[in-house]
């Protein structure tokens, strides 16, 4: 499996096996539910703060994970 | 010459006066206080009786959401240091309320409650004796109404809110250097949505996929499974391969 993420040519994901079918949609669908969770919680405080904190380690792992960003950071 | 009314100013003498308000009062001062106070309307500042943000709406005029007031309101209303430093010995109170041997007070269930300072209290542990009138005064003179007002109305988004997002989203978008700041956003994004394709290809359908995470210099295996007789080799190897580019 090989993934790559980035922020202006998009992402690719190579995987082997599964239904190709319902790995296709499972991006779109599970997008669509991330924004839908989001936008529904901005009606309830509490959870709008809980969601804040979602993005937050959202924004933080791709950023470690992918980018090297956190993990040179204490070396530059 | 004096006057007729002078003499409402010299005290007057005490005597009891059995009216139903002074029982009341005595009842009042040997029973827990339960009762958190008024709860004033935060626009027209009139006594409601339920929620205050339910007297009547906020007008939806933009003079209004931009006046000093709303903007205040607003700032106040986020997350700051500020807000969650006096949110914080609500919950710890919420959590573990105060034990009182002399006179016991009820849990500080609500925000509104603000008690005025206690000498027992002050004996015992577990309450902010110093920080609680440093939080009243600060929160006093910073907030133009109650703070329960303001952290229990509900966040609702207007379309004219709508639409400053939108066009501050598409301004960052298309500014040269000021476009990086959104990466992290669309990296949020983008990994999200490749992560579900890897949910779903490594839950639902059964594989070996193992990954080398140059963080903490550690060797991850994701989920899978292995197949444990023919040395950890892929189940479905070579069966399908499949390359998705969003």
């Amino acid at each position: 499996m090989h993934v790559s993420i980035d922020p202006n040519a998009g992402g690719c994901t190579k995987v082997e096996g599964g239904y190709p079918p319902l790995i296709l949609a499972a991006g779109y669908i599970g997008s669509a539910f991330l924004g839908a969770t989001f936008v529904l919680a901005g009606f309830d405080t509490l959870i709008a703060k809980i969601m804040s904190w979602v993005l937050g380690f959202g924004m933080l792992v791709p950023l470690a994970l992918v980018r090297d960003k956190l993990y040179a950071l204490p070396y530059s | 010459m004096a006057s007729p009314h002078s003499d409402s100013l010299l005290p007057r003498a005490t005597h009891p006066v059995h009216t139903k308000a002074s029982r009341l009062q005595h009842q009042h001062r040997h029973e827990p206080c339960r009762v958190v106070g008024p709860k004033r309307c935060g626009l027209c500042n009139a006594y409601v009786r339920g929620h205050p943000s339910t007297h009547c709406p906020p007008p939806s005029t933009l003079a209004y959401r931009l006046s000093p007031s709303s903007l205040l309101r607003a700032l106040v209303s986020f997350n700051t240091p500020f807000t969650l430093l006096c949110q914080s010995w609500q919950t710890t109170n919420q959590r573990s309320p105060p034990r009182y041997p002399h006179r016991p007070l009820s849990r500080l269930s609500t925000k509104c409650v603000l008690r005025p300072p206690d000498v027992n209290a002050a004996l015992t542990t577990d309450f902010p004796v110093l920080q609680l009138p440093v939080l009243y005064v600060v929160r006093s003179s910073l907030l133009l109404t109650d703070v329960v007002h303001v952290s229990d109305r509900p966040a609702t988004s207007s379309s004219q809110q709508i639409v400053v997002y939108a066009v501050v989203i598409f301004a960052i978008w298309n500014i040269p250097a000021v476009r990086n700041v959104i990466n992290p956003l669309k990296l949020f994004t983008i990994g999200w949505h490749e992560l579900c394709h890897i949910i779903v290809v490594s839950v639902l359908h059964p594989g070996v996929y193992y990954q080398d995470v140059p963080f903490l210099n550690v060797f991850v295996a994701l989920v899978g499974y292995p197949d444990w007789r023919n040395d950890n080799a892929c189940l479905y190897r070579s069966k399908c391969w499949w390359m998705h580019q969003s």
